[in-house]
């Protein structure tokens, strides 16, 4: 029995020495009943037939409830648990109304190719049951069209299809600007599938949002309104966000019908193995030990990690220990065969497969049955994907369970206190800003090429009157002309070709991979994130697998890459400055005032960090000179009361103050220079018009009395160059940084984004606050998603989570799950950490 | 608060393309009395119109307008359909001239030239739009034009004017005349025919080498146009647009002056002697694609009998015969035809003697002796390329395997149990 075996697994966990003391989270979900409804009425018979003989004898209500508000002209989002059936919700009113009316063309989007290829196979046997039960001779056509199909299929498909399958790029790119081939298709099209629309947020979502826009603006040129059906995983907005995206309201639909077994959510915290460090057990050491529990029963197991690199890495361990055992391990992940990614998920079905490790290349969609167990190797970066990642446990109505390793991320350790964030409520709001000016003028050149815009015209919930606007900026670039009140698409230029979905960016560095037989393109950088990821001597992680960079010239756009084996990662050192543009709202209490403004962020990389992969060491601090970059956004910051500091200080917790050096300093400073014979004590070269730095090597402000700190003992002579590396690596943790390191972490829990898609920034003394210390917080794309929009609206919660986590914490002074890795100067700002947010969150109640 | 412009150069924002802005504005110019054109109006607005009439007797270059040509030789080459009773006053040349090769719906055809035979001469008529929205006008004049006729000729116009001026129909909701007629494309018929004597099949290069055309210094360089109507657009000064007017008119006639000097040669393949031998053999090649057999054999045998081609050709030539009599099954002929390409070191014809030999005639030295030459063909080419290292192989298999049927004939060695 397979549920003996899982559960004897779970006790075994539960009781071991090894493993028991470290679950801090238990939960068991009991089996759903189904809700079934019988088929509507209005469904074509020879359909209902197809879908009996395929084995569907009836809906789930969510099935049904779906399908009854589509049938109602309504545009739909159904947002219910991993293979919950969402697919039937839409394919049912297509194919019902494909063989009532011998019309009403369909056209479904997927994120990914896989997932379109997946679709046409349910959709074609479906199709093959209905071929094979009637005699209707109006057979529903499905078919992919994406950059895969072949040239001499495409007109064919074009001409034929009534379901058309493809991606967003692909709509963007191949089939708006060429609508007129489309002509019959658009003409009779009636339902715009949309699935995963979670996937489409932040930049990806706001390109996806005006493709929308400008499809709409084609069917409305054919004569056809067509309905949106959208599918999302579970999220905090899913009928807001649908709506967004497709610019209309929608209707939800999130009361799951389906069954499932009994389920069980585990969370995993390794032990600790550096107190004073606050060093966890690595996740891929836990990951293998997990692993050997499950090869020891008959249970099967998905287990997920986080980058191709660590899948490759588990799956050689394992077969290394297990020798005999390693037809029964699978690895899965972008990159492999497309024959041999079938075969392994044809191996999961059958269960010859007993443990496949895989990224998130199996989280979405794709049909692998169902597994017993699923372990995630780290918090996947979004609940929503924890979510579909456990939703591939649970086959029928077996009983299955999901793992969470937890990692330090702050993130991960923050939800092994809060499992409630995972298994109640999600709170991720999902964001986009179609009207994103940068992205929403690159779609209007393709609209103004896909049909000519005539004066008063409105594009989507873009007013004609912000409209004209945008379309004269484009007209002074030159690209379009007004003549008579037609606005025409005036170059050579096929604009689509040049605008990516999944970047603001119009200039990219391409990275090349040079080998000694070829030079091979891997990938795109925008030009502001070259600077910082693709330096000179950067470790680039490209999938996970790292990549030495050689060069980048940034007049021909090209950065260099080879592939590497060095035991180091690096880390840039940038210089920031903020200027604030215009305030657009601000909030004051007794303790800080925070705003939300449009600013400038002004970085230059002035160095990088090469730091030890296993021991997270700092190697060595390399200088570099990288032009300065501005970024024009929205943040929110905060700024600390006169009160709040006074009171830091007289607890004896406020590092930020510029340092009095007492009486003795002038002299021993220039004994430590003569001592040094003034010259650099790091790189020799000798002073020239100004003297060098003195620097402390234990930082002043740890001494009580200043006439110790400044002992010669204590000094060293620097030139400002090696003074400015070394002060950096010694940066005391001061409270501002250690909350800034908090709340920048915790932030993605409720923007649902990437730590990338944010910035931070803190300054003891910023000039746009009146001198007071700030903490900021900004978009990292140009003119923003409106993430720090929200988290400035919730930034009470945010401070709540900060405390709640460093006060939770069980380091001694701060570690890198809560204010970050304590400094080689010993000093972890932990305990000031905590008293600032006791003070700022003074008055709550919580 | 600062303008959207400046907003949006702050976030980095850098324009798709970029222009150059044209001088400053001329003064007033007259669009029609520039280009001496006049205005057409019909239901859908106005457009321009410039016609030019050529008398019967009008020499373009080599070619005289009043040759007149049966086209049914040329349709059976070109694999065209044509309606019955389709003679070269049912033909219309057309030819565009557009704002992009891009392809797609925003490219713009500002000025299609047309022409066509008249019991006077040839008619050239080119229309013209002097603003974007005068389109619909322009499409109706030309829909209405095809009414006429019963096939376009043109040059790449399969990949190119047609689906593009089908675009332009379709987004001004306006029917497809062009779906009813008959096409011939002289650009794959051009392309065959002239393949291995020209460098470039493109049709500037035709009429240079095969027309005998000369173009005054009105013409412009094709890839200047989109640009020259967008500084027209911008400025208003129509008089750039001559020669582009030019340029278009002067296509036409070259596609005229093109499809009556194919369309008399395709009457007239059985004399030789009016051809270049390259092309007479191309001509072969063309036939026996399109599955005319005799015919081409026919040519084959008169390109081999007047010996005029050069090297290269004259093995493909043989290569060619040698294998159609081998479908005859005539392997006297065709071994006649082998051993002139094995003169030529031809290592594939040596091959197909041997199997000759050791198949048919069963002279296993023979065929030995064959594929020996064939060895020492190929040691002298190399073994750099793949496909020569694989032949090697095959080759050495084959002689092994000769060898072994040598020695079983003479008894030496038993046979394999």
């Amino acid at each position: 029995m397979v549920d003996s075996a899982l559960i004897s697994l779970l006790n075994q966990l539960e009781n071991s020495p090894e493993f028991g003391g470290n679950i801090p989270y238990w939960s068991s979900i009991p089996a759903r009943e189904p809700q079934y409804f019988p088929f509507p009425s209005s469904i074509d018979a020879s359909l209902v037939l197809a879908l009996q003989n395929l084995g569907i004898k009836s809906l789930y209500s969510h099935q049904r409830q779906a399908i009854d508000l589509i049938s109602q002209s309504q545009n739909v989002v159904i947002s219910t648990g991993t293979a919950s059936g969402k697919s039937l919700c839409y394919q049912i009113p297509i194919l019902n109304s494909q063989l009532k009316t011998g019309a009403a063309k369909a056209l479904l989007l997927f994120p990914t190719k896989a997932l379109a290829y997946d679709q046409l196979n349910s959709l074609q046997e479906i199709c093959m049951a209905l071929k094979n039960g009637s005699s209707n001779s109006t057979i529903p056509i499905p078919a992919v069209y994406d950059g895969d199909t072949p040239n001499y299929l495409r007109s064919a498909i074009r001409e034929n299809a009534s379901i058309l399958l493809t991606n967003p790029d692909m709509l963007h790119l191949g089939i708006l600007p060429h609508h007129t081939d489309w002509q019959s298709f658009f003409s009779e099209l009636k339902y715009v599938v949309i699935d995963e629309v979670h996937i489409y947020r932040g930049v990806f979502g706001s390109h996806v949002a005006n493709v929308i826009r400008r499809l709409k603006r084609i069917t409305d040129f054919y004569g056809s309104t067509p309905q949106f059906i959208l599918t999302s995983a579970t999220i905090a907005n899913p009928r807001e966000h649908a709506g967004r995206l497709i610019d209309e309201p929608v209707e939800l639909v999130d009361q799951d019908g389906s069954p499932h077994g009994q389920k069980y959510f585990l969370f995993y915290n390794p032990p600790i193995i550096h107190e004073e460090l606050g060093v966890r057990q690595g996740l891929i050491t836990t990951t293998i030990q997990f692993s050997e529990l499950i090869l020891k029963l008959r249970t099967q197991a998905l287990l997920f990690s986080r980058s191709r690199r660590t899948v490759e890495l588990i799956i050689h361990e394992l077969r290394k220990l297990y020798p005999q055992k390693s037809e029964l391990i699978r690895g899965y992940r972008s990159g492999y065969l497309k024959s041999d990614r079938r075969e392994i998920e044809q191996g999961l079905k059958s269960g010859l497969i007993r443990l496949a490790v895989a990224t998130n290349a199996l989280e979405l969609g794709v049909d692998i049955g169902g597994v017993d167990l699923v372990i995630m190797a780290g918090y996947p970066g979004t609940i929503s994907s924890t979510r579909q990642r456990a939703g591939r446990a649970g086959r029928k109505n077996n009983t299955s369970a999901a793992v969470l390793i937890a990692s330090s991320n702050p993130l991960d350790q923050f939800l092994c206190r809060h499992p409630e964030y995972i298994m109640e409520r999600n709170p991720e709001t999902a964001l986009l800003d179609p009207d994103n000016p940068l992205i929403l003028i690159q779609h209007l050149q393709c609209a103004a090429f896909e049909i000519s815009f005539q004066t008063g015209d409105s594009f989507g919930s873009v007013d004609s009157s912000t409209l004209e606007s945008f379309l004269q900026v484009l007209e002074a670039q030159g690209v379009l002309i007004n003549k008579n009140g037609r606005i025409l698409w005036l170059s050579q230029d096929y604009p689509s070709a040049n605008i990516s979905l999944r970047s603001t960016a119009t200039r990219s560095i391409s990275l090349q991979l040079v080998t000694e037989e070829k030079t091979q393109i891997i990938g795109e950088l925008d030009y502001a994130s070259s600077l910082w990821m693709a330096h000179p001597g950067a470790i680039y992680l490209h999938e996970g697998d790292p990549y030495l960079v050689k060069s980048l010239d940034l007049e021909k756009n090209i950065a260099e890459l080879e592939t590497t084996h060095l035991p180091y990662y690096t880390e840039p050192v940038k210089s920031q400055t903020i200027n604030v543009i215009q305030d657009l709202d601000h909030e004051f209490s007794q303790e800080y005032e925070v705003h939300f403004s449009e600013i400038e962020v002004n970085t230059q990389i002035t160095g990088f960090k090469k730091i030890d992969w296993s021991t997270r060491e700092i190697l060595s601090l390399e200088p570099l000179e990288m032009p300065v970059t501005t970024l024009r956004t929205f943040g929110f910051w905060l700024a600390l009361k006169n009160e709040v500091v006074e009171k830091m200080r007289q607890e004896n917790k406020w590092y930020s103050d510029p340092n009095d050096y007492g009486p003795t300093w002038e002299k021993q400073r220039n004994l430590a220079r003569l001592r040094d014979q003034n010259r650099c004590s790091l790189c020799g070269v000798a002073e020239g018009e100004k003297p060098h730095h003195v620097h402390h090597k234990i930082p002043f402000r740890l001494f009580s009395n200043p006439i110790i700190a400044n002992d010669l003992s204590n000094l060293v002579t620097l030139c400002p160059n090696c003074h400015r590396l070394v002060e950096l690596n010694v940066k005391i943790r001061s409270a501002i940084s250690g909350l800034n390191y908090a709340l920048y972490h915790l932030s993605p829990l409720l923007v649902m984004c990437d730590e990338n898609d944010l910035g931070s920034f803190a300054d003891p003394a910023a000039d746009f606050a009146d001198k007071k210390p700030v903490i900021l917080i900004y978009d990292a794309i140009p003119a923003g998603m409106g993430l720090t929009q929200m988290l400035y609206k919730q930034h009470r919660s945010l401070l709540i989570n900060a405390k709640e986590l460093i006060d939770q914490c069980e380091c001694l002074d701060g570690c890198p799950s809560c204010v970050g890795p304590i400094s080689e100067a010993g000093i972890g700002g932990k305990k000031e950490t905590a008293y600032l947010l006791s003070l700022l969150l003074k008055g709550d109640p919580s | 608060m600062d303008s959207l412009s400046d907003r949006l150069k702050a976030l980095g924002f850098v324009p798709a393309s970029k222009i150059e802005k044209p001088a400053a504005k001329p003064p007033e110019l007259d669009f029609a009395s520039i280009l001496q054109a006049k205005e057409i109006t019909n239901k859908l607005g106005l457009t321009y119109l410039v016609e030019n009439q050529y008398p019967s007797d009008y020499q373009h270059g080599s070619i005289n307008f009043q040759k007149t040509t049966e086209i049914g030789p040329l349709s059976t080459a070109a694999r065209v359909q044509t309606q019955e009773g389709t003679d070269l006053s049912k033909l219309l040349f057309l030819d565009t001239e557009t704002t992009g090769l891009s392809g797609g719906t925003g490219t713009l055809a500002f000025l299609v030239g047309l022409g066509y035979f008249t019991y006077n001469g040839f008619l050239l008529k080119q229309y013209i739009l002097k603003d974007p929205s005068d389109e619909p006008a322009l499409l109706l004049e030309i829909a209405n034009l095809c009414e006429q006729f019963s096939a376009i000729v043109t040059f790449n116009g399969k990949g190119f004017d047609i689906p593009l001026l089908r675009t332009r129909l379709v987004l001004n909701r306006m029917e497809n005349p062009f779906e009813q007629m008959a096409h011939f494309d002289l650009l794959s018929l051009s392309r065959k025919l002239w393949r291995n004597r020209l460098q470039s099949r493109a049709l500037q290069d035709l009429e240079h080498e095969i027309l005998d055309i000369p173009r005054s210094e009105d013409e412009v360089p094709g890839w200047m146009i989109p640009q020259i109507y967008f500084d027209y657009l911008r400025s208003n000064d129509p008089r750039p647009l001559k020669g582009v007017i030019y340029h278009n008119g002067m296509d036409i006639l070259s596609l005229a002056a093109l499809f009556l000097h194919l369309s008399t040669s395709f009457e007239n393949i059985q004399n030789a002697d009016q051809f270049n031998p390259i092309d007479y053999y191309s001509l072969g090649q063309l036939y026996f694609d399109l599955g005319f057999k005799e015919l081409s054999q026919n040519i084959f045998i008169e390109c081999d009998r007047l010996g005029l081609l050069p090297t290269h050709l004259k093995l493909s030539l043989y290569q060619r015969l040698g294998e159609i009599y081998k479908s005859q099954q005539k392997y006297d002929a065709a071994v006649v035809f082998w051993q002139k390409a094995v003169a030529l070191e031809d290592i594939q014809c040596c091959v197909e003697i041997a199997k000759y030999q050791e198949h048919s005639v069963c002279d296993y030295s023979a065929a030995l002796t064959w594929t020996e030459t064939a060895i020492t063909f190929l040691s002298k080419k190399g073994y750099h390329s793949y496909q020569n290292r694989k032949l090697a192989k095959e080759l050495i298999k084959r002689k092994d395997r000769l060898s072994q049927k040598i020695e079983r004939k003479n008894g030496n060695v038993p046979e394999k149990t």
